[in-house]
């Protein structure tokens, strides 16, 4: 009883132990942090260890099987460009609705001139996001190289960068990293593998995976454009 | 942040994920309503079930972040800078940024759906791992960039260059994993530690704290990259997916 409680914990906490750990040895060790941000410290790795425990839980039990559902059942029952507009439309309202994507727009509002409010930057962000996904799942049905997909997109945006105001490089990268968030990547992981098992009929993991990588490829890809004009 | 009352972050935080979740779900339920009208009740209820548990295993986790993570690590990092040498905060900021990715929700998500779809071909273990030794790697070259000022593009573009020389020689899967890794290793608790060391290692030298944010999420979503492609060529490809049902 009491190993499969250890057992239990472990698999619950684990994740988070080892950062918990390191910070009590630094407090103690290298700089002392007056005691009661480590206090709150505390409270936070409760707290952390019971929202990353919930969290995964209700995304095996909920995001990932309605993603793989869409990914797999959907191709079965409309043409696949149907499928492809769908996750259009499905990047573009998770990337509007996701609040760090907000914050990000304030932030490029405040850097350039603007002639572009945070507000249109909003859905220029969520259409680079929506499109690059939508053109994710068409690289599946079509089995385009991985390769060839990074490759030139990297190689376009930086040979573009020399033109690009520094600030605003590091902005759209920032905004590749920041537009996918803890709910969005467990669905289009899932949609992805769904679209790979069923369409794609292949399943090495190259045309279940990439999906969360190339939607980052968009929001910078589009920076990076106005950004040659700010 | 320092003395934001709890309440005011509880109401805060949960609104966030309500904005995040509420559009996803309308947006989902539609399409369940035109396609997918035949799905048992059951199923059905479970996925809803399924999502509120994880919008709401966000927020607490969020709450967490922002009550005990980052009034922390802000304080730390100005400590840490101010008191203690270069190779010091970078060995520090190495175990951290290694530690906290471990804890990183997207990391877990993605590291188990390449564990289920390789069949334990590559474990749990050595993506979480991998990613993880990227984010730890990359606080060494932000500490120096916030120290001495270098621009990002000279970081980042030899970055990348040697990224997409890697893929030359990589198997497709890892170049899909590799650029995947680079999106769920910026999540909050990454991100937390490695900003607010960098943020307190370019005020320590009188910049604007304001800007220097930026970049910082540029450059730990860059490193992952590499390491998963380093991993790939580690590893013998191509593998078969062994057909399991689970």
């Amino acid at each position: 009883m009491s190993k499969r409680l250890r057992e239990a914990f472990f698999e619950v906490a684990g994740p988070v132990l080892p950062v918990a750990l390191v910070v009590v040895i630094l407090q103690l060790l290298v700089v002392r942090v007056p005691t009661h941000l480590f206090m709150r410290f505390g409270i936070g790795v409760v707290l952390v260890i019971v929202g990353l425990f919930l969290f995964l839980v209700g995304v095996r039990m909920g995001l990932i099987p309605v993603g793989e559902y869409v990914g797999s059942h959907l191709p079965e029952r409309v043409p696949a460009w149907m499928l492809v507009v769908v996750v259009l439309i499905l990047g573009f309202v998770a990337t509007v609705a996701e609040p760090d994507v907000r914050v990000l727009s304030d932030v490029i509002d405040s850097v350039s001139s603007g002639w572009l409010t945070s507000s249109v930057l909003v859905l220029v962000i969520g259409a680079g996001l929506g499109l690059a996904l939508a053109g994710a799942v068409l690289r599946q049905i079509l089995g385009t190289r991985m390769a060839l997909i990074f490759g030139v997109g990297y190689a376009i945006v930086l040979a573009l960068f020399p033109f690009v105001d520094p600030e605003f490089i590091a902005i759209a990268l920032d905004s590749g990293a920041t537009t996918t968030g803890p709910l969005t990547v467990p669905l289009i992981m899932a949609i992805g593998l769904g679209v790979a098992r069923t369409v794609a009929k292949r399943n090495s993991l190259e045309d279940g995976f990439g999906l969360v990588g190339i939607a980052s490829l968009g929001p910078v890809f589009v920076l990076t454009i106005i950004g040659l004009f700010a | 942040m320092n003395g934001e009352p709890i309440g005011t972050l509880l109401v805060h935080t949960l609104s966030e994920s309500g904005q995040a979740l509420g559009p996803l779900v309308a947006v989902l339920a539609i399409v369940f309503v035109i396609f997918f009208r035949d799905v048992p009740r059951e199923s059905l209820w479970n996925m809803i079930k399924g999502m509120i548990v994880a919008a709401l295993g966000l927020t607490i986790f969020l709450m967490g972040v922002r009550i005990g993570f980052i009034p922390y690590a802000e304080e730390m990092g100005s400590r840490l800078i101010t008191e203690r040498s270069a190779p010091v905060v970078i060995v520090v900021g190495f175990v951290i940024g290694l530690t906290a990715t471990l804890a990183e929700p997207a990391v877990r998500i993605l590291a188990r759906q390449v564990d289920r779809f390789s069949s334990g071909y590559l474990r749990e273990r050595t993506i979480v791992l991998t990613i993880a030794l990227g984010v730890a790697v990359s606080v060494a070259p932000i500490m120096v960039k916030k120290r001495y000022g270098i621009p990002l593009f000279y970081i980042v573009g030899p970055g990348y260059l040697f990224a997409l020389f890697l893929v030359a020689f990589s198997h497709s899967s890892f170049t899909a994993l590799a650029f995947d890794a680079g999106g769920v290793a910026t999540g909050p608790m990454a991100v937390t530690f490695v900003m607010s060391l960098a943020i307190g290692a370019a005020s320590g030298m009188g910049r604007d704290p304001a800007t220097e944010g930026l970049g910082v999420v540029a450059l730990v979503a860059m490193a992952p990259i590499i390491s998963m492609l380093l991993l790939g060529l580690v590893y013998k490809p191509p593998w078969r997916r062994e057909e399991h049902e689970d």
